[in-house]
């Protein structure tokens, strides 16, 4: 008996202590939540306002994004396909045009985006504005009486709205749903913290989507289903109205975060941006990647068209959206913790893989339903990470970018990758092709026949496997491991940190952070890299006796190889302007320099030339930087010949410090901000046509300055022991007071807690 | 990289050129569009089940909805039970659209049905909707019943199954795998001699021309295009006044249970 008394405390107490441990880990959560609510954590950027902001704005823009992903013109649509009754290939005919379209419209939101410099960023003042006009016109078109419509007159109008709205191609809706999606790629410059923020947003605004798909197929029984118009009035259009109300809380309560130095100003020219994004590998092999994504997807349909034609229980479908929802949920929660423990590349090379796994057992599991909704959760769940995963390597090969061109280009990776419409819109015609020879032509009840649907469900079963194959080939050639990109990153900061010595713009902060940068870097490179060849073949023979401590040897080994490896690229951006090559930019960037921007001897001007045709051209490396080296000779001749045209031989360099000037100008009154805006305006101008017409000269006077900060690397180092006692005792001024913060919220817990106890006490005592 | 991106725009190409190759639309006589049709028809009329839709915007805007549905085995086939297909049921409902909304003018069940208790099961034919009223009724003497007559499939494709060589032109034929569109055009001479016989007008009546569209070798959809002067846009519009769209397995429905004997 006192045996099991003590058995029974035991069990309590170690009960206690989980609880003890769970409430504390709750209460450190609040106080975590609570302290850095405002104010991030130090070594963070982004306070969870913020985040909370971002993700509220998500919940919205998801629940427009769910209404008008109805208005793709597409055969798989209940809108426009059951319901309206287009045929696909016609859709798919008028796809190729809006696809047209779309790349004028993606040229139009690059240019008009990338070139934003309002106080509030590039990307929120879209954020705020462009949702309503999308919702607005989603909600005029369910209510057009389609019912008394000619097909032509369904079709026109289908494409009209569509181009304007649809979630995949709208004019309109990309520069919402894009501005929101690129937001995160700039709301921090730390790629964890990125992910961080990435991941807790898209649990809570994926939210959005499970609700919506989990209530609209039960409201939609009182409408008549979702091949019935009046479901998209009165159930779907609703959810639109509510979420582009919520939308604006992202665009209100977030920032933007770029690593650029502190006098960057967005000058970008779009086709040379385009030109420069083709140069990018890791862009490259994703978008061939993307090219069979219509291919992989193909399979997409089958468990909808299941759910109304097969199944034709809206209540299950329900029930079944709900849980598919978790899929999400959970890809999203564990994204994080599979980032930072995986890495990147791994992630997504594994979530890219298990596609084709996936889609062979959808092929099989076709006729069972049971079996098939496992794996299409299966596929749910790893195609979730997507959601997390492809933001985060988009900021990665957007960073890649900067890294090797010095540019930060955004939005023009957009209209870089809508170059291959010619292809999207070939291969875009197979899917409806199918889809129409199986049967669906206008009357898309076919599908209710079992011949007829399994036919076309099996066909596209088989596509999604050989498109998930074709995707995940390019991919082989992803190379962007962790450690390489962490140096990148670095790269991009010790480069920030030149910029602004070179601007007289230099704080402690970039002192500190970028010379410890640099002697980590220098000091990793001093160790022993050792090939991955001898590695592997260590491994192998280690293998055989104990199989466990190799792995995790050989695991280690390869981690330390690649670690000193990618060292090398901060130490060769710092050497950088000692190659060969960069020496040679230099002697032509001291000649554009010294010869001003109105030269007037002809054999000057001609000299680039020159001088470029007489670079030799044997191997392939020559043959390439004589190309570009000529190309910079054209250009600058073609600078002089604008100049002289321009400025009548006259030009004189712009005085930048105006533009900031200009900004600190009083906005007060409505007049006051009436000539700031004006003023601002004519500033862009006149920059912007100087920077067009002398771009060689500007990049020439860029390059000479860097180039002498990078030299001026001892002296900056010099400054390190003062900068590090600058930000030590401004860290201190900033621990004080968020302990003071801290003590405050714990008091005021306190109390509460203190509070509650008395008013209990008073009630037993009352009671008694 | 380079060999990997030519290997991949030559398959793709190759893809798109087979998808074109295939979709390439074979012109055919007068007397093979006929054959076509006729085997359509034929094939058609074999089916156990069909779901047809018919709109007729000629003035009243009416759609018609024609269900007669049975459980498939694995097969696609139907199961028979004594002879006769389970669960076999047929709904017929009759709407007209008035621009805010659709009016029911006439619904028909019959199957087996029950009252809501459970008690009082049988096959009953369910009339409507200004008078609910329930008779006992089996589904096969319903289909052979006069009422039905004017619902049943072989009515709906008698039209086309009338046609000669000389009545229509054969403008388009477009065969793509399992589906094969017909554009012709009807001549006068089919139209009047329609309108003696049978003394009324031909749907194909005002229409500028007509497709005919089989899927698996059965009518799927028979649709007449006509060209009307639009007074308040004075524009001439290309109007469908006449829409068949039949598939041969229709969505799963329940025949209303009974309120009472004789009421539903």
């Amino acid at each position: 008996m006192k045996n099991e008394a003590g058995v029974g405390g035991r069990k309590k107490s170690r009960l206690a202590d989980l609880f003890d441990k769970i409430k504390s880990v709750v209460y450190n959560l609040y106080l975590d939540l609570t302290t850095h609510w405002k104010k991030p954590a130090q070594g963070n950027y982004v306070p969870y306002k913020e985040i909370a902001a971002y993700s509220i704005g998500g919940f919205g823009k998801e629940f427009v994004l769910a209404f008008v992903a109805f208005f793709a013109l597409s055969a798989s649509n209940t809108l426009l396909g059951s319901t309206i009754g287009l045929q696909p290939v016609h859709m798919q005919y008028l796809v190729m045009i809006q696809q047209g379209l779309g790349v004028l419209f993606s040229v139009f939101r690059a240019q008009l985006v990338d070139n934003t410099r309002s106080k509030w960023g590039r990307f929120r003042p879209y954020i705020l504005t462009a949702g309503f006009p999308v919702v607005i016109l989603g909600v005029i078109f369910v209510f057009l009486p389609f019912e008394t419509m000619t097909y032509n007159t369904k079709l026109a109008l289908a494409f009209i709205f569509s181009t304007l709205c649809s979630g995949s191609v709208g004019a309109i809706a990309l520069l919402y749903f894009d501005t929101y999606n690129e937001l995160r790629t700039v709301i921090s410059p730390n790629s964890y913290e990125r992910g961080k923020v990435i991941a807790i947003s898209s649990i809570a605004y994926s939210l959005a989507p499970t609700i919506f798909y989990a209530l609209t197929p039960i409201l939609s029984e009182k409408t008549g289903g979702y091949t019935d118009i009046a479901t998209y009035r009165w159930v779907m259009a609703p959810f639109a109205v509510i979420g582009v109300l919520f939308g604006v809380f992202a665009a209100l309560g977030t920032k933007e975060r770029l690593i650029v130095p502190k006098s960057y100003t967005p000058k970008i020219n779009l086709w040379l941006g385009i030109k420069n994004i083709y140069g990018n590998k890791y862009f490259l092999v994703r978008t061939i990647s993307s090219i069979f994504v219509f291919l992989r997807t193909a399979n997409a349909v089958i468990l909808n068209w299941l759910y109304i034609y097969d199944l034709q229980d809206m209540a299950l479908m329900s029930g079944l959206t709900l849980f598919m929802g978790t899929a999400s949920g959970i890809a999203m929660f564990l994204s994080p913790f599979l980032l930072k423990k995986l890495g990147t590349r791994n992630i997504y090379l594994t979530k890219e893989l298990f596609p084709i796994i996936c889609s062979v057992f959808v092929v099989l599991s076709l006729k069972s339903f049971p079996l098939f909704f496992i794996f299409i959760y299966l596929n749910t769940f790893v195609s979730a990470f997507s959601l997390i995963v492809d933001p985060v390597v988009h900021g990665e090969v957007k960073d890649y970018q900067q890294y090797i061109t010095g540019k930060r280009l955004d939005f023009t990776f957009g209209t870089a990758g809508a170059l291959l419409l010619p292809i999207s819109l070939l291969t875009g015609l197979l899917i409806p092709f199918i889809y129409e020879g199986l049967g669906i032509t206008k009357n898309y009840d076919v599908l209710y026949d079992p011949q007829i649907r399994y036919n076309i469900l099996y066909t596209v079963s088989l596509l999604s496997v050989l498109g998930s194959v074709l995707c995940f080939i390019p991919l082989i050639f992803y190379n962007l491991t962790t450690s390489k990109y962490e140096n990148i990153v670095k790269v991009l900061k010790v480069r920030a940190m030149f910029e602004n010595h070179a601007e007289n713009n230099l704080s402690p902060d970039d002192v500190k952070q970028g010379v410890e940068l640099i002697r980590e870097a220098q000091a990793t490179c001093g160790l022993f890299a050792e090939p991955l060849s001898e590695i592997k073949a260590r491994f192998k023979e280690a293998k055989k006796s104990d199989l466990k401590a190799a792995l995790k040897n050989y695991r280690e080994e390869k981690k330390r190889s690649e670690i000193i490896e990618s060292a090398q690229i901060l130490v060769n951006e710092l050497n950088k302007y000692e190659s060969p090559m960069f020496l040679a930019d230099g002697e032509i960037a001291e000649k554009i320099v010294a010869l001003g921007l109105n030269p007037r001897d002809a054999d000057e001007k001609d000299y680039f030339l020159s001088a470029a045709l007489a670079l030799p051209a044997a191997t392939p490396e020559e043959k390439k930087y004589r190309k570009r080296r000529l190309s910079e000779a054209k250009a600058i001749l073609k600078m002089y010949a604008k100049l002289e045209k321009l400025f009548d031989g006259n030009a004189v360099e712009p005085d930048y410090s105006e533009f900031d000037r200009a900004n600190a100008m009083p906005s007060s009154t409505p007049e006051e901000r009436k000539e700031k805006k004006l003023k601002l305006k004519s500033l862009q101008k006149e920059f912007g046509a100087f920077d067009k017409a002398a771009t060689p000269f500007v990049n020439a006077r860029k390059f000479l300055l860097l180039r002498k900060s990078y030299a001026a690397y001892s002296e900056i180092e010099a400054g390190y022991g003062a900068a590090v006692e600058a930000i030590e005792a401004s860290r201190l001024a900033e621990a004080e007071k968020e302990a003071r913060l801290a003590e405050a919220h714990k008091e005021e817990l306190e109390r509460a807690k203190a509070a509650k106890a008395a008013r209990k006490a008073e009630k037993r005592g009352r009671n008694k | 990289m380079k060999k990997l991106f030519r290997l991949i725009c030559l398959t793709l190409l190759l893809a798109v050129l087979a998808s074109a190759l295939a979709a390439c639309a074979a012109p055919i006589s007068d007397d093979k569009a006929l054959e076509l049709v006729s085997a359509g028809i034929e094939n058609s009329l074999a089916s156990e089940y069909f779901y047809y839709k018919e709109t007729t915007l000629k003035g009243e805007n009416i759609s018609l909805y024609v269900n007669l549905w049975g459980e498939l085995d694995k097969n696609y086939a139907p199961v028979m039970i004594d002879g006769m297909p389970e669960n076999y049921k047929l709904s017929i409902v009759k709407k007209q659209n008035k621009g805010t909304g659709d009016d029911v003018l006439m619904e028909r069940y019959c199957g087996q049905t029950a009252m809501a208790d459970g008690t009082l099961s049988g096959s009953y034919l369910l009339s409507g909707p200004s008078e609910r009223t329930a008779v006992s009724q089996d589904l096969p003497s319903y289909l052979r019943s006069e009422e039905f007559s004017e619902y049943t499939l072989a009515q709906k494709l008698h039209e086309i199954s009338l046609f000669t060589a000389e009545d229509i032109n054969v403008t388009s034929a477009k065969t793509a795998l399992k589906v094969t569109t017909l554009k012709l055009t009807v001549n006068s001479q089919y139209l009047s001699r329609y309108e003696r016989e049978f003394g009324k007008k031909s749907v194909f009546d005002g229409a500028e021309r007509v497709e005919i569209e089989t899927t698996y070798d059965r009518i799927s959809a028979i649709t007449t295009y006509a060209r009307e002067q639009d007074e308040k846009a004075k524009i001439t519009v290309e109007k469908e006044p006449y829409k068949l769209y039949i598939t041969y397995y229709g969505p799963k429905f329940n025949i209303p249970t009974l309120t009472d004997a004789g009421k539903w």
